[in-house]
């Protein structure tokens, strides 16, 4: 809800807040930051890349219901634009996202996280089933798993640790032509362990002599594996050398594969670009739920979050809104068929009424109507109302946008970089002192 | 065709047929069931919970209130491990007719059931989310039970008796010879293969599809069916039944089960037991209905509505379902239609099944020339838990304290219910679960807050890993059960819950590529969809 200010201006100490810390809000902090806005990034959580895989996906299928993935997102990337021009990436244009994506990487890449690939080419991984998984940048600890290479994969799974059904992964690779085949593991040292889940793992296999124990298990079971995948908790802190130490002790690749959530690499993904953040003076902070603004004109001046204690006022010059979608909470449905934007209660475009929100299967391979709602936005990704801007001084990205099918397209990454990427450059661009 | 013989064949898999086919092994007939899915597929596994005390008919229909309460001790006694002794309270809102008061009193009286005063102060102790405009509080022998619990562990104890219970077997047709009646042809959904079971006495025992059964033969059967729609919300709102003390109607009744609260119900007659839809006014009725017993109810969240169809058995056509009588009907073919060789039995409601199974088997002795007593009154039903000791109710608290006291953490496939990789094992092997659905319905794996999303994939794999199915089966039963889970969702999908079903698709679609897995799309052991809600101006 938003309340017209009482005050003029009032002294800031922040041009650009972000709010929103997923992938979109990260880049528009690393972009208004570069640009020498001083960014403040507030959050309720941490976004959706604690649930995903890790790497960036860019465009895994277009158009929906192919069987094949996309091959080269770059090529796909501009028939979508032609398909779709008011799809996000249409909005960006190839070239930014392809900018933007390089981006992502060099900052993970400055942060100690390394993500192989570009735009041209999509890998092909194992998804935690054993599905073929298109993605545009893997953490280089996942690529070892590319799946359109030849050699025999053993697939590692933990005793103990539900999230990983290596059976199942190596029996659907191996139902797609791919030579696999599955073992599991049962290590002492879980055995002691009360509860196994992904993080809990990751900070075990950070220890030196968990993976040592690990490689004396594995190897027996190796046979004619020329690779071996595992569950994607080869360490939290130290994964490159995790993965590179087990590759050292069984002779042969190891790789990663993600797994179902909480998502390790998600989070290494997520920890290294608020460490660059942090580390270039933007402060990152989470606990912090948007709950609504106050405005002047045509401008918001400050948003308010909700805290234990008492409600906090947040001044700044811009405001880069990124709460994400349905998904990340930027938007609330209701039973009368009304989708409500949270910060700054900008209109939201969604299917005229609640029967027309769903399709009939589940997978339905277009989507459902609904999770494509959003806000629209001008060429400054500033919000519209039947074309017109609402907020002046306000920029939108990620899931808020609308018109994507994110989950389908395997495009969630990517559009919340590109967008976040662009959202962020024009956020700084357009404050005026003060 | 592969053929079969038996003494009595009972058609229907629910809570009347189950307690059919173990009545008659337990009185040492030769008996076999047949299910065209899962044990309580069917209506059995749709209703509210609710074990009746009679309250909710002493002042229409005392013949069936007198039968609820002396089903009701029976039932504490003989399966104790499904029932939660909640109790429950008859209250009167700011919308009821306190004139109500005194008959429901009078009535229970005359029936039997034990009926006490709650002072209101002590009921909003007891139960604080209650709406405090409530005038009058009376409690009643009310309790909720866990259906599936109790049809598994009927048919377990038939088993025990010798008889054989076969699911996803779909009956084709009756089959008559002349003026009698010898059998049924099945097909077995799970091997595509039929089978001809020939039988001394069938009993049609398939509630609301005692017609369609009958049909078969050229019987006449007419049973309405009428469709009653429900929702589970996320949270215990209470821990006791609370009706409302009026004549039953639309959304009078909160059931607390497990781990969720079921408010419900309508009643609308549909003209096909497989074919009708849960439409947005029953939702929104239920939810305003409900809100007047507890005032928060429309800001919590819902998780999931499902319809069910009560057979109400009819001579005549009448057009309210609710007047049609719910105490049970017994048909015997030779004497009604001259068709010897089958009976029906339909009608009824869950708390009475098991003496509706017994005037059927007292009837199957008399068309079969025998006479042998009932035990099942008296025969406690087997716990699949096997727990030691002496039988206690079911408590809310169980399962944790299981979990803690054998610190199985580690264990757990389903967060939202606590359900144990042992637990999920136990259905895929010893209850021959072949969907994941079925798992469900043995442990409830998929029916909390998440509605499968953490669960689900755990479970296709460990149908993949005990069964040794092929990968493509284990892949179509996860997509079945998605699609299972969604059915239930579609009416009540807005707000948080959406939100959660968002984050079930970045899970099985962005991550897990779940569309994209080898195999069928879905199977015939899938779910069948409730139809389209019909536009509300044409209603």
């Amino acid at each position: 809800m938003t309340t017209p200010t009482s005050a003029g201006s009032r002294h800031r100490t922040t041009d650009v807040l972000v709010v929103g810390a997923g992938l979109a809000g990260l880049s528009a902090a690393r972009q208004a930051s570069a640009a020498g806005a001083r960014t403040r990034v507030i959050a309720k959580g941490w976004g959706a890349q604690y649930w995903l895989s890790g790497g960036i996906g860019v465009l895994g299928y277009h158009p929906l219901g192919q069987a094949q993935p996309v091959a080269s997102p770059a090529d796909a990337l501009a028939a979508l634009a032609a398909d779709q021009p008011r799809h996000p990436y249409a909005l960006a244009g190839v070239s930014a996202v392809a900018e933007a994506v390089s981006d992502i990487q060099h900052a993970c890449a400055d942060n100690g996280l390394a993500l192989e690939g570009s735009i041209d080419r999509n890998w092909l991984l194992s998804s935690p089933l054993g599905g073929r998984r298109p993605i545009c940048l893997a953490p280089s600890t996942m690529t070892g798993g590319d799946l359109t290479r030849r050699d025999p994969m053993l697939i590692v799974g933990l005793t103990g640790y539900p999230d990983f059904p290596a059976g199942l992964v190596a029996a659907n690779l191996e139902a797609q032509d791919m030579a696999a085949t599955a073992a599991e593991v049962d290590l002492v040292s879980f055995r002691q362990r009360r509860f196994l889940n992904a993080t809990v793992l990751a900070s075990l296999f950070d220890l030196p002599e968990i993976r040592e124990e690990a490689a004396r298990a594995i190897r027996p079971r190796l046979g004619s594996a020329g690779r071996v995948g595992m569950p994607a908790v080869l360490g939290m802190e130290s994964s490159e050398e995790a993965v590179s130490h087990l590759s050292d002790l069984l002779g042969v690749e190891v790789f990663e594969i993600a797994t179902a959530p909480p998502s390790v690499p998600g989070i290494r993904l997520h920890r290294a670009l608020v460490r660059g953040l942090v580390g270039s003076g933007v402060r990152v902070s989470s606990g912090m739920q948007v709950v609504g603004s106050e405005s002047n004109g045509s401008t918001i001046e400050a948003v308010y979050s909700e805290a234990a204690a008492r409600r906090v006022r947040h001044a700044a010059g811009s405001f880069v809104i990124a709460t994400g979608g349905i998904l990340g909470g930027g938007l609330i449905t209701d039973e009368d068929g009304s989708v409500t934007e949270v910060v700054a209660d900008i209109p939201v475009k969604s299917p005229a009424t609640r029967s027309d929100w769903f399709r009939r299967e589940v997978l339905d391979s277009a989507g459902h109507p609904i999770y494509r709602a959003g806000i629209e936005v001008d060429s400054g990704w500033r919000p519209l109302d039947s074309g017109k801007v609402v907020w002046e001084n306000v920029t939108v990205a990620g899931g808020l946008l609308a018109e994507a099918e994110t989950i389908r397209e395997h495009s969630m990454d990517g559009v919340a970089v590109a967008t976040g990427f662009l959202a962020g450059r024009a956020a700084a661009a357009s404050l005026v002192p003060g | 065709m592969r053929r079969v013989a038996t003494e009595v064949l009972v058609i229907g898999g629910g809570a009347t047929g189950a307690g059919v086919v173990r009545d008659a092994a337990m009185r040492g007939f030769e008996a076999i069931l047949v299910e065209r899915r899962d044990l309580s597929h069917g209506t059995t596994g749709r209703y509210h919970g609710l074990l009746h005390s009679g309250g909710r008919y002493v002042v229409k229909d005392p013949e069936a209130a007198r039968e609820c309460i002396e089903e009701n001790r029976v039932l504490r006694r003989i399966m104790p491990h499904c029932i939660e002794d909640t109790g429950g309270y008859f209250v009167v809102t700011p919308w009821d007719d306190l004139d109500y008061v005194p008959k429901f009193v009078d009535g229970c009286i005359t029936a039997g059931i034990p009926v006490e005063e709650v002072p209101i102060g002590q009921m909003l102790r007891e139960e604080p989310l209650l709406n405090p405009k409530i005038s009058v509080c009376l409690r009643v022998p009310d309790a909720s039970a866990d259906s599936f619990l109790a049809t598994e562990a009927t048919a377990a104890s038939a088993r025990e008796h010798g008889s054989t219970i076969l699911t996803y077997h779909e009956v084709t047709e009756v089959v008559r010879d002349g003026d009698r009646v010898v059998g049924a042809r099945c097909h077995d959904l799970v091997s595509g293969e039929d089978l001809e079971i020939a039988a001394d006495l069938v009993v049609n025992a398939s509630g609301a599809w005692a017609g369609k059964i009958a049909g078969t033969v050229g019987l006449d059967v007419q049973v309405l069916a009428g469709k009653g729609t429900m929702v589970a919300i996320n949270h215990r709102v209470v821990n006791t039944v609370v009706n409302r003390c009026k004549m039953p109607a639309d959304g009078d009744i909160i059931v607390p089960i497990h781990t969720v609260a079921v408010v419900g119900t309508t009643d609308d007659r549909v003209t096909d037991p497989d074919h009708f839809a849960i439409e947005p006014w029953e939702i929104r009725l239920i939810i305003e209905e409900g809100a007047r017993l507890v005032p928060e109810l429309p800001a919590m969240r819902i998780l999931r509505a499902w319809a069910g169809v009560r057979p109400l058995y009819q001579e005549t056509s009448v057009a309210d379902t609710r007047d049609v009588t719910r105490a049970y009907t017994l048909l015997d073919h030779s004497t009604r239609d001259g068709v010897d060789g089958m009976i029906t039995i339909t009608g009824g409601k869950w708390t009475s099944y098991r003496q509706m199974a017994e005037v059927t088997v007292d009837r199957v002795c008399a068309k079969l020339g025998t006479e042998r007593a009932c035990r099942t009154h008296v025969e406690v039903l087997p716990d699949p838990e096997r727990h030691d000791g002496p039988r206690r109710y079911h408590r809310l608290g169980a399962r944790l304290a299981r979990i803690e006291a054998d610190e199985a953490f580690g264990e757990l496939i389903c967060e939202c219910e606590l359900v144990t990789r042992s637990d999920v094992q136990r259905s895929i092997i010893e209850s021959e679960a072949r969907t994941l659905d079925d798992v469900r319905r043995d442990t409830r794996v998929g029916m909390g807050p998440c509605q499968g999303g953490f669960c689900a994939y755990r479970v296709a794999a460990l149908l993949h890993e005990l069964r040794s199915i092929p990968i493509e089966d284990a892949n179509v039963a996860l997509r079945d059960f998605l699609q299972e889970r969604w059915k239930g969702e579609l009416s009540i999908l807005w707000g948080q819950q959406l939100r959660q079903e968002r984050l079930d698709e970045l899970i099985y679609l962005s991550l897990f590529d779940t569309e994209h897995l080898p195999g069928p799309r879905s199977s015939n052991l899938g779910p069948s969809m409730y139809e389209e809600f019909a536009p509300e101006t044409t209603s």
